[in-house]
């Protein structure tokens, strides 16, 4: 039974005001455009959300190896355009691979807006590790970015 | 926006069997009696769903004011061997903090060794985590001083 706390961040400069940032997170058919983007060989099955404080997300992500991962998370906590905090759980087919708890925050700036991801991750019993979580946020962050900015030149 | 994180660890040797101890550390009746975080302080739990993805809600701080709303999402319960949580601190409607738990508890004799690890983000400062830190420090304290008087009353039955 082993424990392995990590704490890591991503951070992103984006040419997108902090309205269409914030817009990105909370409303869930753009989120599903990003958060769900099927790439390198992962595709994702349905995606249900309610992205107010106190809903939440669940949807299952397959690799190019038939194996599967369910995300479900819990919104803690939005403050508006500024800050959302959250809770989440991943599961292989054999049960928790690991809980995190997550700070976006959301920071105008000069020619854009600043994403800073915070994530503090517990891996349980070696299901998961730092090694692929982090590449793995870091997609996902590039898919806001590239969301966002595209919004923005529309 | 301020965020400050941290992260600590507990170990205690207790003098109750994992099954036992499981109960003390989950069971709301049991958590009311040792989770307040130092002396004057009162725990009181709102709603209870020990269940996985289930949620608690308590209040937390001076008796007189316990203004302090702490909400529990449950996310692993692995009977009596570990426990994954968070809970998140709000004051009036804003967080103030949210922290990631566990817990893991394991057989050591006729008692248990139990671990507690606690991740803290702060948005209000870097104080934060050092007072979570406190709490969690007085908490397992009192949780030490609860277990000796359950053993009492068992040994009187």
């Amino acid at each position: 039974m082993e424990q392995d706390f990590q704490t890591f961040e991503v951070v992103r400069d984006i040419a997108a005001d902090p309205a269409t940032v914030f817009r990105l997170w909370t409303d869930a058919d753009l989120k599903e455009r990003w958060f769900c983007a099927d790439a390198n060989g992962w595709r994702h099955g349905p995606y249900r959300a309610d992205l107010r404080a106190g809903g939440g997300e669940t949807v299952t992500f397959t690799n190019g190896d038939g194996e599967s991962f369910t995300y479900h998370s819990h919104i803690f906590h939005i403050r508006d355009r500024a800050r959302l905090v959250y809770g989440y759980v991943m599961e292989s087919d054999e049960g928790p691979i690991s809980v995190s708890q997550a700070t976006v925050a959301i920071e105008g700036r000069s020619g854009g807006t600043r994403v800073r991801y915070t994530e503090q991750a517990v891996f349980l019993d070696g299901g998961d590790s730092l090694a692929t979580r982090v590449p793995g946020c870091e997609d996902v962050m590039n898919h806001l970015k590239a969301a966002a900015e595209d919004m923005e030149d529309a | 926006m301020t965020l400050n994180t941290g992260h600590f660890e507990f170990k205690r040797s207790l003098a109750l069997p994992p099954e036992r101890l499981w109960e003390v550390l989950t069971d709301p009746r049991h958590r009311e009696n040792w989770g307040a975080p130092e002396e004057g302080m009162v725990l009181t739990v709102e709603t209870a769903d020990l269940s996985e993805g289930g949620q608690d809600r308590h209040r937390c701080g001076p008796a007189e004011a316990p203004d302090f709303v702490v909400d529990t999402r449950w996310y692993r319960l692995e009977a009596p061997h570990r426990a994954v949580f968070t809970e998140t601190v709000i004051v009036g409607d804003e967080a103030v903090a949210t922290s990631l738990v566990t817990y893991a508890l394991g057989a050591a004799g006729r008692g248990t060794a139990l671990e507690v690890g606690v991740a803290v983000s702060s948005f209000v400062g870097p104080e934060a985590a050092s007072e979570f830190h406190a709490g969690w420090e007085g908490g397992l304290a009192n949780l030490d001083a609860y277990l000796a008087k359950l053993d009492a009353t068992a040994g009187a039955a």
